[in-house]
């Protein structure tokens, strides 16, 4: 006997209904899950979390593509790439911790360990990444990106081709993007699609001036409404009037003429 | 048009508030009788009312057939329907994973076996009960916590993929009607 077939039985003794010999045949054609429509099972879908999402991805091509058709709002998505083997996902706060080992790697996930073999790290990390994104429909209200200065650049490579294979862009409204190497920052800021981002905050350490004219060459930056750099160096003045697009900003410049405070001002 | 019942009107709730009732016939002829702000939950029956211009006066010589229901599954909708008729309209959510708490007395009307639930989602989505599909998914959604896909694809009846290419291939080699 399946569990269908207990549930059923269990279901009408629960109703004090005891007749063994009641003959199935007679019902009409059982409807399954997976006969439901696809709406439905959208419907369904938007009451499980991320993780029992990724579960349900594996039951069948059905509720895979049902999963994968919902619109997700994740409130938060945190990225941490850390130099001795590491990577951080944080989804809403539910954190995910993947650790290199000699034999794969160790996932904590709140303080629960388990060890898989013969898997790396990296590739454990990003195929769950991957797979949390992977809806059509996805928007991440506050994406944040730490990478350590000291960190793989394979594994900080690896994740810049993972953002930029996301084929129907990457829909986030605010990001934070920590990391030394300014370049890096702007590459991973360009693949956040431009119009729905709407807050950019840039924490890196060097400011040079080919990045300053990459990023106001940005649409991302052309069509934020809000944007914080720090530590991103000191601005030619001749930049001043790319900013005119912001209600209020705040920026060190490394000489101002009256000229520019004048055509500020126009 | 008058429709004779074979079977007695089943009444579900005697409504002192507000005298407008309704009769509803199902699939199998069984006949229920309704308030007006208990059918108000479904837009499909109330769509039917206002263009069939029922009234007060009128309502209860005029049973609504809906052949799209049977008896079982309309008796837990009336039944759903005149307990929430005076609920307020819940705020539009806008997390990403829905969140309520499920009445005790709900998780109860609903304490169906899944063939049985199944069933009466699709009648819920024919009559448009919003609420009432809130409760029914989140029951099977309910059913999903901390099991594995093994034991989704046993608690839903979901065949492995394997299985599904296999059953599709032989229904396409079987011949059809005419050979």
């Amino acid at each position: 006997m399946d569990y269908v077939e207990f549930e059923y039985w269990f279901m009408r003794f629960v109703k004090r209904d005891f007749n063994l010999h009641y003959d199935r045949s007679r019902d009409p054609k059982q409807l399954t899950f997976s006969e439901l429509p696809t709406d439905m099972l959208g419907e369904v879908v938007e009451f499980l979390n991320p993780k029992e999402r990724k579960i349900a991805r594996k039951v069948s091509k059905t509720l895979c593509a049902a999963v994968d058709r919902q619109k997700i709002d994740y409130n938060q998505i945190e990225v941490f790439i850390g130099s001795a083997e590491k990577i951080t996902v944080a989804y809403n706060k539910d954190t995910i911790e993947y650790k290199g080992s000699p034999s794969g790697t160790i996932i904590d996930l709140r303080g629960y360990k388990k060890s898989i073999d013969n898997l790396n790290y990296v590739d454990l990390a990003f195929n769950d990444l991957a797979i949390s994104l992977k809806p059509s429909r996805i928007l991440v209200k506050s994406l944040r990106v730490s990478i350590e200065e000291k960190s793989d650049v394979g594994v900080i490579n690896r994740f810049l081709h993972f953002l930029q294979s996301i084929p129907t862009g990457f829909h986030v409204k605010e990001t934070l993007i920590e990391t030394a190497n300014t370049t890096l920052a702007l590459s991973i800021l360009s693949v956040l699609k431009p119009g729905t981002l709407e807050t950019i905050e840039m924490f890196t350490a060097e400011g040079k001036a080919e990045n300053h004219e990459r990023i106001v060459e940005m649409e991302q930056f052309k069509q934020a409404k809000t944007v914080l750099l720090r530590r991103f160096g000191i601005f030619d003045p001749s930049y001043l009037q790319r900013f005119n697009g912001f209600r209020r900003f705040q920026l060190v410049l490394n000489t101002v003429e009256p000229r520019d405070i004048y055509l500020l001002r126009e | 048009m008058s429709v004779e019942p074979e079977v007695p009107i089943v009444q579900v709730e005697e409504v002192r508030e507000n005298p407008v009732l309704y009769k509803i016939i199902s699939s199998d002829n069984h006949v229920f009788t309704i308030s007006e702000h208990a059918v108000k939950l479904s837009k499909t029956l109330w769509d039917l009312i206002t263009n069939l211009g029922l009234t007060a006066e009128n309502a209860l010589d005029n049973p609504i057939p809906v052949e799209n229901v049977n008896g079982k599954n309309m008796e837990t909708i009336v039944q759903f329907c005149e307990r929430h008729k005076y609920d307020e309209e819940e705020p539009e959510y806008t997390n990403y994973i829905r969140e309520f708490v499920l009445p005790e007395w709900d998780r109860q009307l609903l304490s169906i076996d899944n063939e049985e639930l199944f069933q009466l989602i699709l009648a819920t989505n024919y009559l448009d009960i919003q609420k009432l599909m809130d409760y029914c998914c989140r029951v099977i959604g309910d059913m999903a916590k901390d099991k594995t896909p093994e034991e989704l694809r046993i608690i839903y009846g979901i065949p492995t993929d394997a299985e599904d290419d296999a059953l599709e291939r032989s229904a396409s080699d079987s011949p059809g009607p005419s050979g």
